[in-house]
C-alpha cells in the first residue's frame, strides 16, 4: 500500500461551539501506479483528503501512512524530505518564482543546473509545448503556459506520487484536455492523484473518489479497484 | 548557476537589493572615512609630538638652576645612551593644520655638529635647500609646513600669525626636511659652550630603544626642577585626547550601526515579505527551513559583503582624490588604507547581516502552507 488511511478525521475550530469537518471517518487504501481522481463540490474535503495523503495536513485523529511512514512519527524535516523525493505537487496557483525564468523554475525542486538537468527540463517542456519559452519569466507567460510549467516543475524530480490541486482551474478547455492528456502519459509510472469539480479531466482516471461534507460517499470502482 | 544559488538570486533581484545595497555601502563609507581621518589624524599628532618621543628622551631644567650632576652623571654614565644632544633653545614653532585638528610643531635649536645626528635620530632627509649655517638664523622647515604654508626656501619668517608662525625672531628657510617627525631645526649657539647647554636642556638618544630603563631610573629620581618626558609620559599626557576621540569614533560607530540596522532590516523585512510565496512553494516541494534560512543567510552575507567591499573602495577612491585636490596642496594628508579602520567598518556588514536575520527567522519558523491557500 502506499497510501493507508485510518479513521482519519480532521477538525476545524476546535473548541468552539461548531467544529467544521474537514474529513469524517476516512478510511483509505491506495495502492500502484495508477490515475485517482477525487470529486466533490465545493467545500466537500476533496483538497483536504489530497494534503493528508501528501502530509501537508496532520489529521486531528486518526493515522495517514505513506508506505511505512506514519505522518504523526516523522518530524517536519523528514516530511520535506520525503515531498521532495518521493512527491510532485501540482497547486491551484502556479506559485512560480517570479524573478527565476521558466527553466530556473523548473530546476527548483532539483536545485541543479548540469547539463544533463537542463536537458531533461527542456525535454519535459518541450512536451508541454513550452521549449521556445526557456528563458521567459514567469509574469511574461499566460496563465496557462504558467501552469504548465508549474506542471513540469511537479515532474522533474521523477516524483512516485503526483498530487494535483485542480490543476486545470486556470485554463481553458482544450488546454485543459491537453495537460491532463499530458499528466495520464505518467500514470503507468507514477500514482496520480488528481483534485477537480471538473469531472470531464477524470475521464480516463482508473478511479474516482467522490467526496460530500468530509466524507467519502462513493468510489467509482468502475476502471479497477481501490 | 543553480537555481537556488546567492548569484542567480542577486543577479535577477539587483534592482530590488540596491536600495539596502547602497545603504550598506554609504554607513561603511561614513564609519571607514571618519577612521581613517581619526587614523590620519592620530598619525599627525604622533609625528608632531610622540614620533619625537619614541626615538629620544627629554630632558630639562624647570628653572634657572641647571640639570643636577646626579641626572647628568647617569645619563653619560649609561651605555645604552648613543647619544646626547644639547638643545641651546627653544625658538617657538608652528601651528600645523591636520584636516580636522592643530597640532603644534616645536622648533630647536642646536648645535651645528649636531644637525646631521638630529636628522638621523628622527629619520628626516632634506628634500630641498642646505643644512643651516651657523649663527646665521636659518630653518630648516618640514615638508608638510611649507607646503601648507606656502612657504618657499629664501622666505623670510618669524611671528607671522596669517602663517601660524610664532618664532622668537626672523628666519631665513634654507632647507626643507621631511620623514616620519615635524620638527623646526636651527643653530644658533652664539658663544655658548656646549657643556654649559647641556646643563639646562638635552635629549639623548638610545643605543636599544626597547631598553628603556635609564628613563625609569632617571624618573625614579624624582627631581621636582627638572622635567624628564620620554614617550610613556608623553603618551599619558595625550592619552586623555586619544581616549575623547576614540569615544567620538564608538558613538559614531553605534549610531550609524543601529540606524543601519533598523533601516536595512526594515528593507530586508519588506523583500522578505514579497517573497513569501517564493519560500512557502519551497517548503511546499519539499526544501527544509534550514535549507530556506541558509538560503537566505548567504544572500544576506553576499550582499553585505559586496556592499562593504564596495563602501571600501569608493572611500578609498574618495580620499585619494581628496588628496589629490584637497589636502596635499595645503601640506596635509589623509591615509586611504587602514586595517584597523577596515576592520571597525566591518562591524556594520557583520551586525546589520546578524540583526537582518532575526525578523526572517521568526517568520520562516512559523511559516507553514497557510499562504498557499492549500
Amino acid at each position: 500500500m502506499i497510501f493507508k488511511m485510518e479513521s482519519v478525521n480532521l477538525v476545524y475550530d476546535i473548541g468552539k461551539e461548531v467544529q467544521t469537518f474537514a474529513l469524517k471517518d476516512i478510511n483509505l487504501s491506495l495502492d500502484g501506479n495508477r490515475f485517482i481522481g477525487i470529486m466533490g463540490p465545493s467545500g466537500s474535503g476533496k483538497s483536504s483528503l489530497l494534503y493528508a495523503m501528501a502530509g501537508f495536513k496532520i489529521p486531528t485523529s486518526g493515522k495517514v501512512c505513506y508506505g511505512e511512514i506514519d505522518y504523526n512519527k516523522v518530524s517536519p524535516s523528514e516530511s520535506a524530505e520525503i515531498r521532495r523525493k518521493d512527491f510532485g505537487f501540482i497547486f491551484q496557483r502556479h506559485f512560480l518564482i517570479d524573478y527565476m525564468t521558466v527553466l530556473e523554475n523548473v530546476l527548483v525542486p532539483i536545485n541543479d543546473d548540469s547539463r544533463e538537468a537542463k536537458i531533461k527540463a527542456i525535454s519535459i517542456l518541450d512536451k508541454l509545448g513550452l521549449a521556445h519559452l526557456t528563458s521567459k519569466k514567469p509574469y511574461q507567460l499566460s496563465g496557462g503556459q504558467r501552469q504548465r510549467v508549474a506542471i513540469a516543475r511537479a515532474l522533474i524530480g521523477d516524483p512516485k506520487v503526483i498530487f494535483a490541486d485542480e490543476p486545470t482551474a486556470a485554463l481553458d478547455h482544450s488546454s485543459s484536455i491537453e495537460v491532463m492528456k499530458f499528466i495520464e502519459n505518467y500514470k503507468k509510472d507514477k500514482m496520480i492523484i488528481v483534485v477537480t469539480h471538473d469531472s470531464c479531466i477524470l475521464q480516463n482516471a482508473n478511479h474516482v473518489i467522490n467526496m460530500l461534507d468530509g466524507a467519502i460517499v462513493s468510489i467509482d470502482k468502475g476502471r479497477g479497484g481501490i | 548557476m543553480k537555481p537556488l544559488s546567492t548569484v542567480t538570486y542577486l543577479k535577477n533581484n539587483a534592482k530590488k537589493v540596491l536600495p539596502g545595497f547602497v545603504c550598506m555601502s554609504l554607513g561603511v563609507f561614513l564609519i571607514y572615512f571618519f577612521s581613517i581621518i581619526l587614523y590620519s589624524s592620530i598619525y599627525e599628532i604622533n609625528q608632531s609630538y610622540l614620533n619625537m618621543l619614541e626615538r629620544v628622551t627629554s630632558v630639562r631644567a624647570n628653572t634657572k638652576n641647571p640639570i643636577s650632576d646626579k641626572i647628568l652623571s647617569k645619563i653619560k654614565g649609561c651605555s645604552n645612551v648613543e647619544c646626547i644632544i644639547p638643545i641651546i633653545s627653544e625658538i617657538g614653532g608652528f601651528e600645523y593644520k591636520s584636516p580636522f585638528f592643530q597640532i603644534r610643531t616645536e622648533g630647536f635649536n642646536i648645535f651645528e655638529e649636531d644637525m646631521p645626528k638630529a636628522l638621523k635620530i628622527f629619520d628626516m632627509k632634506l628634500v630641498e635647500g642646505k643644512l643651516p649655517s651657523p649663527n646665521s638664523s636659518e630653518l630648516l622647515i618640514p615638508l608638510k609646513i611649507a607646503k601648507q604654508n606656502k612657504i618657499r626656501i629664501g622666505d623670510y619668517i618669524g611671528k607671522n600669525p596669517e602663517l601660524n608662525v610664532i618664532l622668537n625672531k626672523k628666519y631665513k628657510v634654507c632647507g626643507i626636511i621631511d620623514g616620519t617627525v615635524n620638527i623646526i631645526l636651527t643653530t644658533n649657539a652664539g658663544n655658548l659652550k656646549r657643556e654649559e647647554v647641556l646643563k639646562h636642556n638635552l635629549i639623548f638618544y638610545l643605543k636599544n630603544n626597547n631598553n628603556k630603563m635609564i628613563n625609569n631610573e632617571l624618573t625614579s629620581m624624582k627631581e621636582s626642577k627638572v622635567t624628564i618626558m620620554d614617550y610613556k609620559s608623553a603618551y599619558d599626557q595625550m592619552n586623555e585626547v586619544l581616549m575623547i576621540m576614540n569615544s567620538l569614533r564608538v558613538i559614531l560607530n553605534f549610531i550609524v550601526i543601529i540606524v543601519l540596522c533598523i533601516s536595512i532590516g526594515n528593507l530586508s523585512y519588506i523583500l522578505f515579505l514579497n517573497r513569501k510565496d517564493e519560500f512557502a512553494i519551497l517548503t511546499a516541494i519539499g526544501y527544509k527551513k534550514t535549507t530556506i534560512y541558509k538560503k537566505l543567510l548567504k544572500e544576506n552575507i553576499a550582499l553585505n559583503l559586496l556592499a562593504f567591499i564596495v563602501g571600501i573602495v569608493f572611500t578609498i577612491i574618495v580620499v585619494r582624490l581628496l588628496n589629490i585636490v584637497v589636502f596635499e596642496p595645503k601640506g596635509q594628508y589623509v591615509y586611504s588604507f587602514d586595517i584597523s579602520s577596515m576592520v571597525t567598518a566591518f562591524l556594520i556588514p557583520l551586525f546589520v547581516s546578524i540583526s537582518n536575520m532575526i525578523s526572517p527567522l521568526r517568520n520562516l519558523k512559523n511559516m507553514d502552507h497557510e499562504c498557499l491557500e492549500i
